[in-house]
Parts: C-alpha cells; structure tokens; sequence
C-alpha cells in the first residue's frame, strides 16, 4: 500500500486537489504536459462574476502549491503506463529527463478541457477574416490591451458547436453565456464608447450572481442582448456584418461590426481517450471522463482508486472546478489513510 | 391571436409523417430564418412556420405566403444545428394546401418558385442562390427568366433576395442588371460565388 497520489494535470482543479492532499499529511506527485501549472484559467484575463484579476489569483494558488511540503511538481511530464490496484498502483512516468516508475495509492485525473476550434462555422467567416475570434483569443486580447479602440462595435455570438448536433456536441458549454457577458462588459469597461451586442439562444447562468451579473451587463453596461442564433457572419470591406432573425420580434436583423466574438465549445482535453486507456477507465460518448455516478459519486471514476476531478468530466467553471478537486482529495485520502 | 394547444397533436404528426422529419428536433435557434433569403419577406419566419405547427395552426399554416415562397434552396437546412431540413416541411405544407383547396392569390411568387424548383430539379439543391442563378443563366433559360423573376414582387420581396438596404431597380432589363443582382445575392452570401 503506497501512501503517495499521482495528480494528472496542472490546471486549478489539479491544483486543488495536490494542495488538499498534503495540507492534511498526504503525499502528491502532480503531473502536468505543459511548461507551467495554471491551465486554462492562466490564459483568463479576468473572472465572472466579479470580473476578479485571474492572473493575480492563479498565481496565487500556483505559489502555494509550489510552497506546500509534500507536493512534488513534474511539469512537461506524462503518463505513459499504469499496473496494480486501487491502494497499490505502478506508474510510468515520461519526463525530458527520462522514464521514471512510481507507486502510488490513488490517482486523480485532472486534464481539464479543450477549447474548439470553430473551423468547421464557415458560415462565421471564422479563419477566413482575423476580425472573426473566439472567446479564449478575447481574453489574450483583453489581457494584452488590444481590443477595438474608438466607437467600435463588438458582436458575441453564443452555442457555437454546442447545441449544435449537426457540427458540433449535442450538450450545452454551460459557462459561455457566463464568460460571454463578462466579456461585454470587459469591453465596455475598457472603451466606454464602444456597443457591444450578444446574440442568443437562451441565457443559461446558474450560479451565484451569475443571473445578476448577466442583468448588469444589460442594465449599467447597456449591453444589447437579441434572441436569435447567428446565421451568418459576413466580411464586407473593413467590416463585418452578422445577421441573423430576432425571433422576439420575427424580423431579420443585421449589426454591422468590428469584432466578432464566437463563444465556442468547451470539449475534451485532447487525447482523453487515449489516456482513458491507459487507466483502464470509462469516457462518454464524447470523450469526457465518466464519473460513476453522477449524482452523489461525480469524483469516482469507473476504476476503484482512479478519481476524477474539475472540466475533464464536463465543462464548467472554475469554482465547481475547485470544489471538485477538493472533493477527488478527500476521496484519495480516504483510500491511503 | 389566441392559440390552443391541442391535446392531440394530429397535425404536427402528419406533417413529421410526411416530411421524413422531426419537428421536435429543433431548438427554436431561428438560425434558419436568419440564414433564409426570404424571411424577411414572408408572413411567417421558417422558425415560426415550425412552432405553428407544433401549436396546430393548420388555418394560418395553409394560407400562409411563406410557404409558398420557400424556393428550397436549402440554404437553412446546411447550416441547422439539429440538421433539420425545413424545405421538406414547406413542401408538405405546400402539398396539402394545395389538397385541401387554399387558394393562394399570390400569382407572382409560384411563377418564380418554379423557376428555382425547375433548377433545383435539374441540377440538385446548391444551398446557395447565387450558384443557383449563375446555373440557369448558364442553361440559356438566361437574362429573360432572371429578369422576368426579379420584378414580380412587392419591392420587400425583392429585397429579400437582394439582401438588405440595396436599392433596387424597378425594371431589369439586359446584363447589367443581371450583373447587379448576382453582385447583390454575392454580398448577401458572403461573398462565395
Ligand atoms: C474563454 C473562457 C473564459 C472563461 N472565463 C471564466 C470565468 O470568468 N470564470 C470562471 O469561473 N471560469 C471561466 N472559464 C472556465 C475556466 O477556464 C475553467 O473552469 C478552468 O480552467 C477549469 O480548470 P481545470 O483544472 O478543470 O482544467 P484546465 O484549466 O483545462 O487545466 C487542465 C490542465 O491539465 C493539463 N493536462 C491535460 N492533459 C494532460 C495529460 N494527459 N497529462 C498531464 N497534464 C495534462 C493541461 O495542460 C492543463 O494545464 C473560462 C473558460 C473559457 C474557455
Ligand atoms: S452556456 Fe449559453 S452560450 Fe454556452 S452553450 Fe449553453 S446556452 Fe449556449
Ligand atoms: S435552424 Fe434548425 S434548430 Fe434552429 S430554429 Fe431553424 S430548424 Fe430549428
Ligand atoms: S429552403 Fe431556402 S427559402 Fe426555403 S426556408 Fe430554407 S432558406 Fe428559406
């Protein structure tokens, strides 16, 4: 019986969890494929509902991890190979210095998501115009103080590839509306001449503040919300035009802009399956990891001893990401106690 | 307008019968109507059409203009989130109001409909009015159909396949005109031609 836990994955839920574990005496190998801890939310400018400075806040959570004694950090490492059992498991461990073996007791899966690429929405001139991005390439452009300057006008363009069984996933990315209102309101705050326009299907923001958070985007920020599904998005001259029918008043309507902003599905971190396999654990059918039980087991994967923790299971915010790490810790030392 | 929902929903299920598709498939986006080149111009927006059907409104459907202008050109159905194929159900609402005696006063709008049947019978849907124009003129129906099709609805009707604020021209005669209207359906269409 080993007393270690191998985390996969370095984004907040992993993070979480590493520091959870060893904050109560446990020991914790923390794996992430990337040069740095963070994941998505390093790549955030600010956060929903309060619009909260992300980078000072990841960081935050990244020192304390890398000052908590009994966290070993291996960034740019992978997981090659797993034998044994729940409480006594063998892992191949794939750094640039090499192969390593390690026992460990338990291990939680914490790979996080990864964010469309909206190619395949011709129809939104999306790769054929640069004034055509999505909502992660916003948040770089916000951080980096690029957004459109005088009185521009900036279309956010929600369900792109989710509610969408035709091109994209059948399930709803559940926090776009979310990030997506904070984004309007980002660029209001950053040029107050600027009009800002959110296209919509219906507005899903089920969290604390959130509903409210939305109402301000439309009352202070005189953000304009119009009920429809974007048709088309098309380039004409220096411009954009997006069209699509309001069916509030069942009229088509058109918004000239300078910026459109697709608000594109959160899906699977890429090689979910493969990963899965090497586990010996369950995905769905879209290649998100399979919890054991939704209701009251969502950290139990379909292995005993293999835990599940943050967006790799669906997509969702950084704050269920957090309470799901805390939880796959718990569980994990329930298991090596 | 007051509307019952009825309890049995005979009309939703003969159309999903006839069509080959589900109505209750779709997410009531209105992505269609904003994709349609005639919506604009219709009575009743394609998303509209659907949830009618759902609530029954056979009376509304069947003497409706906007069945009767659905040119099939698929351009909705491309693009649909649910994959859902609404000139099938136009066709069935066309069917039927056509067995069940509704009249259409409209002279203008089959006149031209049969033009774009005639194409789309010919050469398959194209998804794109553009590449559906370019086809018959190619055919040698040529600038006489085209323009015999332009001037024939109310100036609304025009604009919706124009696409919007272009000012349109009363009469088209000869090939600058047809030239401006392909430059109009381009712009409209983003540009694919
Ligand atoms: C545009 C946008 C805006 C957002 N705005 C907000 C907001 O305002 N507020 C909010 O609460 N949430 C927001 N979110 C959501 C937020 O980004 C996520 O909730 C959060 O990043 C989830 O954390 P995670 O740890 O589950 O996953 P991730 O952040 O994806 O981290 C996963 C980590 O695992 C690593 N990894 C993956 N596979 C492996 C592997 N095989 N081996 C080793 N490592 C691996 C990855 O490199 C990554 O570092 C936003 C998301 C987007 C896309
Ligand atoms: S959260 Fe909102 S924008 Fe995102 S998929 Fe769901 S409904 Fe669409
Ligand atoms: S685009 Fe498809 S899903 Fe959306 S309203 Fe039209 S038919 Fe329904
Ligand atoms: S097939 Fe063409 S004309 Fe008919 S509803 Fe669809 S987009 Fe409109």
């Amino acid at each position: 019986m080993s007393k270690k836990t191998l985390v996969i994955g370095g984004g907040i839920a992993g993070i979480t969890a590493a520091q959870k574990i060893a904050q109560n005496g446990g020991e914790v190998i923390l794996i992430e494929k990337e040069g740095e801890l963070g994941g998505n939310f390093a790549k955030l400018a600010y956060t929903f509902p309060v619009l909260a400075d992300a980078k000072m806040i990841v960081t935050r959570e990244i020192q304390t991890a890398k000052a908590t004694s009994g966290i070993e950090i291996l960034p740019q490492t992978e997981l090659r190979g797993v034998s044994g059992s729940a409480g006594d498991f063998t892992v191949e461990l794939n750094s640039p210095s090499g192969t390593r073996s390690e026992h460990v007791g338990a291990i939680i899966v914490a790979a996080g998501f990864h964010y469309m690429e909206p190619t395949a929405y011709t129809e939104y001139s999306y790769g054929r115009s640069p004034k055509v991005v999505t909502s992660l390439e916003f948040e770089k452009m916000a951080a980096e103080n690029r957004l459109p300057k005088g009185n521009a006008r900036v279309v956010f363009v929600h369900c792109v590839g989710s509610r969408d069984k035709a091109k994209g996933y059948r399930y709803c990315s559940k926090i776009c509306c979310s990030y997506s209102a904070k984004h309007a309101i980002m660029m209001k705050k950053a040029n107050p001449d600027s009009k800002a326009y959110v296209f919509y299907i219906d507005i899903r923001a089920l969290g604390k503040g959130y509903e409210e958070f939305i109402r301000d985007a439309m009352e202070v920020y005189n953000v304009r919300y119009i009920r429809g599904r974007v048709a088309k998005v098309i380039e004409s001259g220096s411009k954009l035009i997006v069209r699509a029918e309001d069916s509030l008043i069942g009229n088509p309507v058109e918004v000239e802009a300078d910026l459109v902003v697709l608000a594109s599905a959160m899906e699977p971190p890429e090689g979910s399956r493969d990963l899965a396999g090497i586990l010996g654990i369950a995905t769905d059918e879209y290649g998100f990891f399979q919890e054991a039980e939704v209701n009251v087991r969502p950290c139990h994967s379909s292995k005993s001893g293999i835990f599940l923790a943050g967006s790799c299971t669906q997509p969702m915010e950084i704050a269920s990401a957090v309470a799901m790490g805390g939880l796959a810790a718990s569980e994990a030392l329930t298991l090596i106690r | 307008m007051k509307v019952w929902l009825e309890e049995k929903h005979s009309l939703l299920e003969e159309i999903e019968a006839r069509s080959g598709q589900k109505v209750q498939e779709c997410y009531q986006c209105s992505k269609c109507s904003g994709g349609c080149p005639f919506s604009r111009v219709m009575d009743y927006a394609p998303n509209s059409i659907l949830e009618m059907i759902v609530y029954g409104m056979k009376d509304q459907l069947l003497s409706s203009k906007a069945i009767q202008m659905c040119i099939q050109c698929g351009i909705c159905g491309a693009q649909c989130p649910a994959g859902f194929e609404m000139y099938e159900v136009m066709n069935v609402l066309r069917a039927m109001a056509k067995e069940e005696g509704y009249i259409s006063h409209e002279t203008k709008i089959p006149k031209m409909n049969n033009i774009f049947l005639g194409e789309v019978k010919n050469n398959g849907r194209m998804h794109e009015v553009n590449l559906m124009v370019k086809n018959m003129l190619s055919q040698g129906e040529l600038v006489r159909d085209v323009a015999a099709l332009i001037p024939i609805g109310p100036p609304m009707f025009l604009k919706g396949i124009m696409g919007f604020g272009d000012v349109l021209p009363h009469k088209i005669k000869g090939q600058a005109a047809v030239a401006k209207i392909f430059e109009n359906v381009e712009k409209m269409q983003g540009g694919h031609a």
